[in-house]
C-alpha cells in the first residue's frame, strides 16, 4: 500500500535540463495470490523534451506496468521503489514515487501534464456516459475557469483535430457507437484536451486493424509536432518503432537490456534478444518460402529470481557457468547505445 | 521443450522454473481442484456434506428407531444426556431411567432422570422389536449403532407420539438430502437437452423453446410449487410422492438453467475450436457432447450446486406445510410441522433441532458452491 | 420505442394466454371435480343438497364439457366480465376475496421491497469497495446465514423472539384491541409493528441475495479498463467509483425492481401463513387445502401475470437505463 507517500513530494531533486523525465533504478513488486512478481527490476531511463521513447518487448516484459508506475496508476498490489523525477509544467522537479496515488498533486498532474492512452479503447470508455461527457470531463477537472459550454467547444476542436467527421454529432454518441479506431482517435483527443508534456500510449494501435493502425500513428506523429509534446511509446512491433521513435529501449524480464537511438538498435543490434526480435520481423523482400524467425520459449515468471541473465535459457549464445549464475553489468557499445550482455566482455578481452 | 533441457544443466533455476511450469501447464481441471482445496470453508463444507449424506445411507442402522415405530409412554420427552460418570465414578457411556413428574402448578407432564436407575449403552446390538430392516434394500437386519440396556435412550428427545427425534432426524435425511440431489439431476437432464436444443438449432426451435421458458419463468416459484405438491393425492405411498416431489421440483426449476445453457451455447457456437470440429466434419450430436457441453460444464455444475440449497428449502417448506411428505413419512420438514405452534416451541424446544440440520446442510452447499465457483474459473 | 414497446405487449398477450391453460391444467389436476368434493363435504357436514342448484353450478362451469370447452369458460369470464369464479370454501365470488385482500398483501410487498433495496445497494457497494475488509466478512457471513434459513423458520424464530421480548408474537397485522378500530395514529403505529416481523422474514433473503449480486457487479465494475482511463484522466479514485462504476453496477439490480417485486409479493406466501397475515398467502394456502380450485387458480393467475408485467417493467428499465440495451431493442 502506498499510503504512507506524502501529498507533497520533497524538493531538492535535479534532473538534466532537456530531459522532463527521468527514471531511476525503478523496481516494481506485484504481489499475486503467494507469489512475488518481481515485474521491473531496476530500470533506468529519461526522456527528453519532444522525443520519442519506444518501450519494446514481448507480452510479459513489464512495459505496461513501467509505465502504468510512471502515471500512478498501478493497482494496490503494485508496489514501487526507485526514482521517478519528473519536470512539472511550472518547472518544480518532483519525485512521483513519493507523491500520495490518490492525492491532489497527483491527480491535478494526471491528464493535464502526463496522459495515457491504452491498448483496448473498446473496454476505455465507461458505455453508459456519451463520448462527450467523458471527453469534457478531464477539461473540467483540470481548467477551474472552464464551463460546461467552454468544454463543449474545446472537445469539438478536438474531436475534429483527431480527424473525426461530424463531430456535432459524434459528440454526443456512445462509445458503442464508435468502431475501434474511431473510439482510438476519441481517447487521443481526449488525453490531449489539456495540453500534456508526456503521453504515454501503451501499445496504441495492437487491438485496431493494420490500416486503422497506420492511421492513428500518422495522427500522433501530426499531434506530437503540433503539441510538442514528448512520447513514451510502448509496443511489442519493432516496425512501428522504426516509423516513430527516436530513441529505443529494449526490455526483457523487468529489465532494460538494450537503449540506443533508431538507427543503432536497427543497424547494429547487440543483445541476442534483440537481434531475435529484429530477425522475427518479416521482410518484404524475402522469399516467401523463408520461415520467420521465432525465439524459442515463453517469458519465465520473474518469482524468486537468483542474479542471472534473465534471457539466458532462452538464448543460443548463452555462456554456461556465467550467464545463468551472475548479475550482467551494462556495457557501453558507443555513446548513447548500452546492452546488457556478457558477450559484450568477451567481445572487449578479445580486442584487449 | 528446449526451456526444459537448459533446466537440466543449469540446476540454479530449476525450482523457480517449476513453480511457473506447474502454472502454465497444468489441466484445467487439476488448476480447478487446487484452487478449490485453497478455499477452506468450502473444504470443510464438503467434509460436512459427506458425513451428513453417510449418516443418511446407514440411516437405518443409525438410527434406533425405524420409521413407523413409537413408545406411547414417552411423549414429548426432553431430551437424555448421555453420561460417562456416576457418582464420580466411570461407568462408561450410559443414560439413567426416566420417571414422569407432574409440575406442581401447572400440572404438565415431564420426565425427569432417574439416578438410582444406570442404563448403559450397548453398541452393535439387536434391537427392539419393529426396528428391522433391510441393508440397501435387499439384506434383512436389526443391528443397531446404540441401544440402551433395558431402558431408553432419546439423544434429541421424542415429540407428541413418543417418536426418538434423533431416529426421525436420521431418517428425514434420506428424503431431506436426496430430494433434492434427485431434482437436481432431473432438473440437470431436461435442462441440458432442452437448452441445448434451443442453443444449437436456433431458428423456430429457439423461437417455440424461448416462449416455453418465459412461460413457466412466469409463475412464481413457490406458489407453482404449493399447487402442483396440492394435487398430490393424500393417498399415495410416500416412495410415490418422494418421486412425484422430485418431479414437481424440477418441472419448476428446470427453465432456469436451460436458459444458462442456450446462452453458453450461442456464445460457444462463435468459438474457433467449434468452427474447426465442425469443418473437419464432426456430427451434431458430437459435436454437442463432446465439445460444446464439457466447456462450459464446470459453469453448469456451479450452478447446479447452488440450486440444491434452494431446492433443500423448498422441499423443507413444502413438507411445513403439509403439501409435501405426510406422517409416517419423514423428511425435516415433516418434523418441524410441530413447531408451527408457539407453545411448542417454548415448552419443547428440542423440537426446533431439525432446523439446525436444515441450516447446516444448506449453509454447506453454498459455501460449497462459492468455493466451486471460485474454482470454476482457475485462471482469473 | 414504441415499436418495441408494442412488441413486447403482443408477446405478452400470448404468454398471458399460454398461462391461464398451464393454471386451468394445474387447478383440474386433483381427481374428481372440484363440485363433486364441494358435494361430499357438504354431505358430511349434513347439510341439505339441492339437486337443481348443483345442475345449475354444473352447467355454469360446463363441467360436463371436454377440458377445453371448461377452460374457455374460465378464461373468457375472466378476461371479458373479470368474473374470477365462485369460491366454495368461502361461498362468495372470487372478486370480492381478491378485492379483500389485495391492499394489505399489496402495501407488505412495496413496504419490504423499499427495505431490501435501501438495504442492499449501499451494503453491496461497500462490501466491493472494502473487499476483504472486516466489514465486508461481516455482511458476506450474515447473508450466507440469512440466506441458509427458510422463511417459515425465521418467521417463527422471530415470533418466538418477539413473544420472549415484548410477551406479544406480534401475529396478524394488528392487535387485538386495533382490529376493528377507526383509522387512528396509534392504529398505525400498530401497524408499522407488526410489519417488523414480516418485513424482516420476507425481505431478508430477498436482501442477502442482492447484497452478493450488488457486490459482485461491483466487483466486475471496478476491474474494467475504464476505471484505470478515469484514473489516467486525473479523476478521484472515489468520483469514479460513484459516476461510473455504481451507476454500471445498479443498473441490472435496478432493472429487477419489477421482478423482485413479484418474487417478494409471493415471497410473502409462506410468512402470510406462518404469521397468520391477512394476506393472498393465507387464503391460497387454505384454497389449496380445500381444493377450493377457482380461488386458487385465479390467485395462481394473477401471481402470473404480475411476474409478466414485472418482466415488462423490468425490460423497459433496462432499455432506458443502459444506452446498450437501448440499442438493442430498438434494433428489435
Amino acid at each position: 500500500m502506498k499510503h504512507n507517500r506524502k501529498d507533497h513530494a520533497q524538493d531538492g531533486y535535479q534532473i538534466a535540463p532537456e530531459h522532463i523525465l527521468e527514471v531511476k533504478d525503478l523496481n516494481v513488486h506485484i504481489n499475486v495470490d503467494d507469489y512475488d512478481l518481481h515485474a521491473v527490476r531496476g530500470v533506468n531511463f529519461s526522456l527528453k523534451n519532444g522525443e520519442t521513447l519506444g518501450l519494446v518487448g514481448e507480452s510479459g516484459c513489464g512495459k505496461s506496468v513501467t509505465s502504468k508506475e510512471v502515471l500512478g496508476i498501478n493497482p494496490s498490489n503494485c508496489k514501487g521503489s526507485g526514482q521517478i523525477l519528473y519536470r512539472t509544467k511550472s518547472g518544480k522537479v518532483l519525485n512521483l514515487l513519493e507523491l500520495n496515488q490518490d492525492g491532489a498533486v497527483y491527480r491535478a498532474i494526471r491528464g493535464s501534464e502526463i496522459s495515457m492512452i491504452f491498448q483496448e479503447p473498446m473496454t476505455a470508455f465507461s458505455p453508459l456516459y456519451t463520448i462527450g461527457n467523458q471527453l469534457a470531463e478531464i477539461i473540467l477537472l483540470h481548467d477551474p475557469k472552464a464551463t460546461k459550454a467552454s468544454a463543449r467547444e474545446r472537445v469539438l476542436e478536438m474531436l475534429k483535430k483527431v480527424g473525426i467527421a461530424n463531430p456535432e454529432k459524434r459528440i454526443d454518441q456512445y462509445p458503442h457507437e464508435f468502431s475501434g479506431g474511431m473510439l482510438q482517435r476519441a481517447l487521443i483527443a481526449m488525453m490531449l484536451c489539456c495540453n500534456p508534456d508526456i503521453l504515454i500510449a501503451d501499445e496504441p494501435t495492437t487491438a485496431l486493424d493494420v490500416t486503422i493502425q497506420a492511421q492513428i500513428l500518422e495522427l500522433m506523429r501530426s499531434l506530437q509536432k503540433e503539441f510538442g509534446m514528448s512520447i513514451l511509446f510502448i509496443t511489442h512491433d519493432l516496425g512501428t518503432v522504426a516509423n516513430m521513435c527516436d530513441n529505443v529501449a529494449v526490455m526483457y524480464l523487468g529489465e532494460i537490456v538494450e537503449y540506443g537511438t533508431v538507427h543503432q538498435i536497427f543497424h547494429n543490434p547487440q543483445h541476442p534478444y534483440t537481434k531475435g526480435l529484429l530477425r522475427s520481423l518479416p521482410k518484404m523482400n524475402e522469399s516467401r518460402e523463408e520461415k520467420l524467425y521465432i525465439i524459442n520459449g515463453i517469458v519465465p515468471l520473474p518469482v524468486d529470481l537468483p542474479p542471472c541473465c534473465g534471457f539466458y535459457d532462452r538464448c543460443e549464445y548463452c555462456i554456461e557457468g556465467v550467464c545463468p549464475n551472475r548479475t550482467i553489468p551494462e556495457f557501453t557499445v558507443e555513446p548513447g547505445h548500452m546492452v546488457r550482455c556478457m558477450l559484450m566482455e568477451q567481445g572487449e578481452k578479445q580486442h584487449g | 521443450m528446449e526451456m526444459k533441457d537448459k533446466t537440466k544443466k543449469t540446476p540454479v533455476r530449476k525450482s523457480q522454473e517449476k513453480k511457473s511450469d506447474k502454472y502454465y501447464y497444468a489441466s484445467q481441471w487439476q488448476l480447478m481442484g487446487r484452487k478449490f482445496r485453497k478455499h477452506k470453508l468450502a473444504m470443510i463444507s464438503a467434509f460436512v456434506l459427506m458425513i451428513f449424506y453417510l449418516i443418511a445411507i446407514l440411516g437405518n442402522f443409525i438410527a434406533p428407531q425405524g420409521t413407523e415405530q413409537y413408545d406411547g409412554k414417552y411423549v414429548n420427552c426432553a431430551p437424555t444426556p448421555v453420561h460417562l460418570f456416576h457418582e464420580g465414578k466411570f461407568v462408561g457411556p450410559f443414560v439413567y431411567g426416566l420417571k414422569m413428574e407432574r409440575d406442581p402448578v401447572t400440572y404438565m407432564a415431564h420426565f425427569a432422570e432417574d439416578t438410582e436407575k444406570i442404563c448403559r449403552l450397548r453398541f452393535f446390538t439387536e434391537g427392539d422389536e419393529g426396528g428391522e430392516y433391510k441393508w440397501f434394500g435387499l439384506i434383512p437386519s436389526n443391528i443397531h449403532l446404540f441401544k440402551a440396556e433395558d431402558g431408553k435412550v432419546f439423544l434429541f428427545g421424542t415429540d407428541n407420539m413418543g417418536r426418538d427425534l434423533f431416529s426421525r432426524v436420521v431418517l428425514g435425511a434420506q428424503i431431506s438430502l436426496f430430494i433434492p440431489v434427485a431434482g437436481m439431476l432431473m432438473t440437470l437432464v431436461l435442462g441440458l437437452a432442452i437448452g441445448s436444443l434451443a442453443g444449437y438449432f436456433g431458428g423456430w426451435v429457439d423461437t417455440v423453446i424461448q416462449r416455453i421458458i418465459e412461460v413457466v419463468r412466469s409463475f412464481p416459484q413457490v406458489p407453482l410449487w404449493m399447487a402442483l405438491s396440492a394435487a398430490i393425492p393424500k393417498t399415495m405411498k410416500p416412495a410415490q410422492v418422494f418421486m412425484l416431489m422430485t418431479v414437481i421440483l424440477s418441472l419448476v426449476s428446470w427453465p432456469g438453467l436451460a436458459r444458462v445453457v442456450r446462452s453458453k451455447f450461442i456464445s460457444v457456437k462463435k468459438e474457433d475450436f467449434i468452427m474447426a470440429a465442425r469443418i473437419s466434419g464432426a456430427p451434431a450430436d458430437k459435436l454437442i457432447t463432446r465439445h460444446m457441453i464439457p466447456s462450459f460444464l464446470s459453469y453448469i455444475i456451479v450452478d447446479m450446486t447452488m440450486a440444491i440449497p434452494g431446492l433443500i428449502i423448498g422441499e423443507t417448506t413444502l413438507s411445513f406445510l403439509g403439501l409435501g411428505l405426510r406422517s409416517p413419512a419423514t423428511s425435516w420438514g415433516v418434523l418441524l410441522q410441530e413447531t408451527n405452534k408457539l407453545e411448542t416451541i417454548m415448552f419443547y424446544n428440542w423440537k426446533l433441532i431439525p432446523m439446525i440440520f436444515v441450516f447446516l446442510s444448506v449453509l454447506a452447499f453454498n459455501f460449497m458452491g462459492d468455493g466451486l465457483r471460485d474454482a470454476a474459473d482457475p485462471y482469473k | 420505442m414504441v415499436k418495441f414497446i408494442v412488441r413486447k405487449l403482443l408477446i405478452m398477450a400470448l404468454t398471458v394466454f399460454l398461462i391461464s391453460l398451464a393454471v386451468f391444467f394445474i387447478i383440474t389436476l386433483p381427481p374428481g371435480d372440484f363440485l363433486t368434493n364441494y358435494i361430499g363435504r357438504l354431505l358430511a357436514a349434513g347439510e341439505q343438497v339441492n339437486p337443481a342448484e348443483i345442475e345449475a353450478l354444473r352447467a355454469a362451469y360446463a363441467l360436463d364439457q371436454p377440458f377445453f370447452v371448461q377452460f374457455w369458460r374460465w378464461f373468457s369470464n375472466i378476461i371479458l366480465r373479470g368474473d374470477f369464479g365462485y369460491s366454495f370454501s368461502l361461498s362468495m365470488p372470487v372478486t370480492s376475496v381478491i378485492k379483500a385482500y389485495i391492499v394489505p398483501t399489496m402495501a407488505l410487498s412495496i413496504v419490504t421491497m423499499l427495505f431490501t433495496y435501501l438495504v442492499s445497494i449501499p451494503v453491496g457497494i461497500y462490501s466491493a469497495v472494502h473487499q476483504y475488509s472486516f466489514g465486508d466478512y461481516a455482511f458476506t457471513t450474515i447473508c450466507f446465514l440469512g440466506q441458509a434459513v427458510p422463511n417459515f423458520l425465521m418467521a417463527i424464530l422471530l415470533m418466538f423472539l418477539a413473544f420472549k421480548l415484548t410477551g406479544d408474537t406480534m401475529l396478524g397485522l394488528f392487535s387485538p384491541k386495533f382490529q376493528n378500530a377507526p383509522w387512528s395514529w396509534e392504529r398505525v403505529l400498530d401497524l408499522l409493528k407488526h410489519c417488523i416481523i414480516p418485513v424482516l422474514v420476507i425481505g431478508l433473503n430477498n436482501t442477502c441475495g442482492l447484497i452478493r449480486t450488488m457486490r459482485s457487479q461491483m466487483l466486475d465494475e471496478l476491474n474494467k479498463n475504464y476505471v484505470m482511463t478515469g484514473r489516467a484522466k486525473g479523476m478521484k479514485a472515489r468520483a469514479i467509483r460513484y459516476k461510473y462504476c455504481v451507476r454500471a453496477a445498479v443498473n441490472p439490480i435496478a432493472s429487477s425492481i419489477g421482478w423482485s417485486l413479484v418474487s417478494i409479493f409471493t415471497g410473502t406466501t409462506i410468512t402470510a401463513i406462518v404469521l397468520n397475515l391477512p394476506s393472498m398467502g393465507t387464503v391460497m394456502y387454505n384454497a389449496l387445502i380445500n381444493q377450493d380450485m377457482f380461488l386458487a387458480g385465479s390467485w395462481l393467475f394473477l401471481m402470473a401475470i404480475a411476474t409478466v408485467i414485472g418482466t415488462f417493467i423490468s425490460d423497459v428499465l433496462l432499455a432506458w437505463l443502459d444506452p446498450r440495451a437501448r440499442k438493442e431493442y430498438l434494433k428489435g
